[in-house]
């Protein structure tokens, strides 16, 4: 229910102009210069990379349940249209900026609570829950810099965690599901199979909700700085938002090089610059528009958007032969950018 | 003074059968070849050595899993001078333990590792007292997991200064034990065979007419009898169908492969310790690094490829010296899909083919696994031997190393679901004498009806979903 609405949504943001997998390389969070510019493009930043398992087969299955209900069709050339405009029940999903970070935040947050939780029972010894080494040398700072020995922090951190829960704007459901998937003394997380017994949902609609809800923590423990839990967010939003490849374009645009002399030193073709730049046109706030785009025409390109409400490119060439299709993208990406 | 130092470290009190000996050998600097059980404490001989030598312990581990799960419990126990050196271990990180690698007291490596130069380099700078070798069993192409790379680690090792060496494994046939002793340059090794019976375990075959069966007779079975239990499947599909027809009646069970996501996985494992679920429905991707004492009972669904398979998959019941049940169902020409299972993962003839066209043209053939044209494995095996011998030859290499596994398999069966006690001929097939056989031996001995006791009649509660604040009282009660 919640994916399908989520699917039905994203669908429509494409407003017909894309195919059916465009949505699935959105939800695994494809670096590809398409994906990424059509995150821009239409809005999509925080859909971006909510499912990176997600398999093509689960996807496609979704895609037919949506035809058979009669709220999509599919053209020929694949392109999707939206029959039943969807009303989204949910907000602040941020994938853009978290990329997966949220579940580096879940393994560190699980293990604290793990540990905290044996710990008030004098178990010392328990297994980890989390493997990874980093986590684990990670929680260790924590936990040091919490003082985690003293019975006074440990109560300080329960009792913040439970307000933090009550707090939270998310459904007593997705609280629900947060709280099985930890693990404590003797007490081990439930697994989405056991978890969908239980409530009756798909896998695929609990784990868009978990996420829901860890991307409203997170948002949450920042907005309200609330300084036991900060620490635990080090790092876990993406400190830039580019891909690799695009940022050392970045780099040599910021040195004065023009494109032309950035193929030639990267040895890349002119169209992968171009996407490059398209690329910092949609994150980086400070992108100077006007060195690519003259002023008049970049005015014209957005007057014929809002007029024709079309993102497709060759309509707008056709009513304003001068600017280059290199420039209309840009100014698309610029205009649906940070 | 050996009690006491496994006292002061471990917090035990006596060794374990075999344990002393191995330890002792080691102290006097002498090679050690130590076929011990799986689940015998096999690891607390390089670990206490450890502490009474005067250096380092290289121990040479193939599997990621294994490896991280030494480091993992001898961190639990206090030990903070451990590392694992492995394909995990990337960059700044990598880096930083190897500038520092005289530091750790155990450093454990992959026998690829082992084989790089920027290791081996700064291996130079500790002074190792001891070089462990587990698993040591791979290092025989007769073993029923061979793997090319352990070749190299004698040649590799010996380039160091004379250092004693131990290795370590369950299951060795002479044939097995002459090539560890072969490739590792061993001198005059001293040597600790265990006995490979487990008393408290016993065997039963159960005929079963049609494959199809097997999953009815495991419901009535499961809902009868005590576990907790694992029962091992050949594919990740039945895994799925076993546990989701086991979960209809009640039963508390979960699917596990290496289809299922890690974090998943870890669940599972962790409710299966802590006794959250009394069942397991796995292919062989489980059992390794899972350290839980009472498991009463494993089944099989299907003839294993291999004596030192199913050996090591039934050698995880019963570690806390209880009675305990192995159970085979076999249906005829069950061997045939084993079979063809087993050499799966051998090259084909068109892979030598690929492999030496790319080679010609200057590709590196690994492109293969890049292309998903070979398994891993696969190539790993073909790689190893198209550098060792002529084309022709490999092809001839890799038919009898097949032709063996199927061998293998044919001797599996004969020893599980012949005329002979089956105790007995796991001994014979080691080529040990079996001194006493216990009231409850296997189904060709004889055995009552109902050998496998019935659980107890009150049923575990099933987990039940309450609010979010109730499980939050789970957790902290106080």
């Amino acid at each position: 229910m919640f994916f399908e609405q989520l699917l039905l949504h994203i669908l429509q943001k494409y407003d017909g102009q894309r195919t059916v997998f465009s949505a699935y390389h959105l939800l695994k969070g494809k670096k590809s210069g398409q994906t990424i510019q059509d995150v821009g493009l239409f809005q999509l930043q925080p859909y971006f990379n909510l499912f990176p398992r997600l398999t093509k087969e689960k996807f496609y299955t979704q895609i037919q349940h949506l035809e058979q209900k009669n709220k999509i069709t599919i053209s020929e050339d694949e392109h999707i249209h939206v029959l039943v405009a969807p009303h989204l029940t949910f907000d602040g999903l941020d994938g853009w900026h978290l990329r997966g970070g949220e579940h580096v935040f879940f393994d560190r947050f699980q293990l604290v609570v793990q540990t905290i939780s044996n710990l008030r029972m004098q178990e010392s010894r328990f297994l980890p829950i989390v493997r990874d080494e980093r986590v684990q040398q990670f929680v260790r700072q924590y936990l040091t810099w919490l003082h985690y020995q003293e019975e006074k922090q440990q109560h300080a951190f329960i009792e913040a965690f439970h307000q933090l829960l009550e707090e939270l704007p998310v459904t007593e459901q997705e609280k629900n599901i947060f709280m099985y998937r930890l693990s404590g003394f003797q007490q081990i997380g439930w697994t989405w199979q056991q978890l969908k017994e239980q409530t009756n949902s798909s896998e695929l609609d609990l784990q868009l909700q978990y996420v829901h809800t860890l991307h409203h923590m997170i948002r949450f423990i920042e907005e309200h700085s609330i300084a036991l839990f900060e620490p635990l967010l080090y790092q876990v939003r993406v400190q830039t938002v580019l891909t690799a490849s695009t940022q050392q374009t970045a780099n040599l645009l910021m040195q004065g090089m023009n494109m032309e002399q950035i193929a030639q030193i990267r040895r890349l073709k002119m169209s992968t610059i171009e996407d490059h730049i398209a690329e910092i046109a949609m994150n980086v706030q400070t992108f100077p528009i006007e060195q690519f785009v003259p002023n008049e025409i970049r005015l014209a390109i957005e007057a014929v958007v809002s007029e024709v409400g079309s993102k497709k490119l060759r309509p707008i060439k056709e009513k304003i032969p001068e600017a280059s299709y290199f420039q209309i993208r840009l100014v698309l990406a610029w205009a649906g950018g940070v | 003074m050996l009690e006491e130092a496994l006292k002061k470290y471990f917090h035990y009190d006596t060794f374990r059968p075999g344990q002393r000996e191995v330890i002792e050998a080691v102290l006097q600097e002498k090679d050690v070849i130590a076929l011990l059980p799986t689940g015998s404490g096999k690891s607390l001989c390089y670990q206490l050595s450890g502490y009474l030598l005067n250096g380092t312990v290289v121990i040479v581990s193939p599997l990621l899993s294994l490896m991280q799960d030494q480091v993992e419990q001898m961190k639990r126990f206090g030990e903070k001078r451990v590392v694992a050196i492995n394909s995990f271990l990337q960059g700044e990180q990598r880096e930083r333990v190897l500038a520092n690698l005289q530091a750790y007291r155990y450093i454990f490596v992959s026998p690829e590792m082992l084989g790089q130069k920027s290791f081996k380099r700064a291996l130079s700078r500790v002074r190792i007292a001891l070089i462990a070798v587990d698993e040591a069993h791979c290092i025989s192409q007769w073993g029923f997991d061979f793997r090319p790379e352990y070749l190299n680690i004698g040649d590799t090792i010996r380039t160091f200064s004379r250092v004693p060496v131990l290795a370590l494994t369950a299951t060795a046939t002479n044939r097995v034990k002459e090539d560890i002793r072969k490739y590792l340059h061993m001198e005059n090794p001293y040597e600790w065979i265990s006995a490979v019976d487990r008393p408290n375990i016993c065997y039963q075959v159960v005929p079963i007419q049609k494959h199809y069966e097997k999953i009815g007779w495991l419901v009535a079975h499961l809902q009868e009898t005590i576990s907790p239990g694992i029962i091992y499947t050949q594919s990740r599909k039945k895994t799925e169908e076993y546990a989701e027809a086991l979960r209809e009646v009640g039963v508390r069970v979960a699917a596990y492969h290496a289809g299922i996501q890690q974090d998943e996985r870890q669940l599972i494992q962790h409710q299966f310790i802590a006794g959250e679920l009394d069942w397991i429905v796995a292919t062989n991707a489980f059992g390794m690094g899972v350290h839980k004492e009472n498991i009463r009972q494993i089944i099989h669904d299907h003839l294993p490829s291999s004596m030192g398979n199913y050996l090591q998959e039934v050698g995880r019941a019963g570690r806390d010296g209880e009675q305990s049940f192995a159970t085979l169902l076999f249906t005829e020409e069950d061997d045939r899909i084993t079979k063809s299972v087993s050499v799966m993962d051998y090259p084909q003839e068109f892979h030598i083919d690929e492999y030496e066209r790319l080679a010609n043209q200057g590709v590196n053939p690994f492109i293969m696994v890049e292309e998903s044209r070979i398994t891993e494995t696969s190539y790993r095996i073909l790689h190893y031997w198209m550098h060792k011998l002529p084309k022709i030859e490999v092809i001839e290499q890799i038919n009898r190393m097949k032709f063996e596994k199927v061998k293998e398999v044919d001797q599996l069966q004969q020893i599980l679901t012949g005329k002979d006690c089956i105790r007995e001929e796991i001994s014979r097939y080691f080529e040990q004498e079996l001194l006493t056989k216990p009231v409850l031996c296997c189904s060709i001995c004889g055995l009552p009806e109902d050998v496998i006791p019935k659980k107890r009649l009150i049923k575990e509660a099933s987990a039940q979903l309450f609010s979010w604040q109730e499980r939050f009282k789970q957790i902290f009660p106080n």
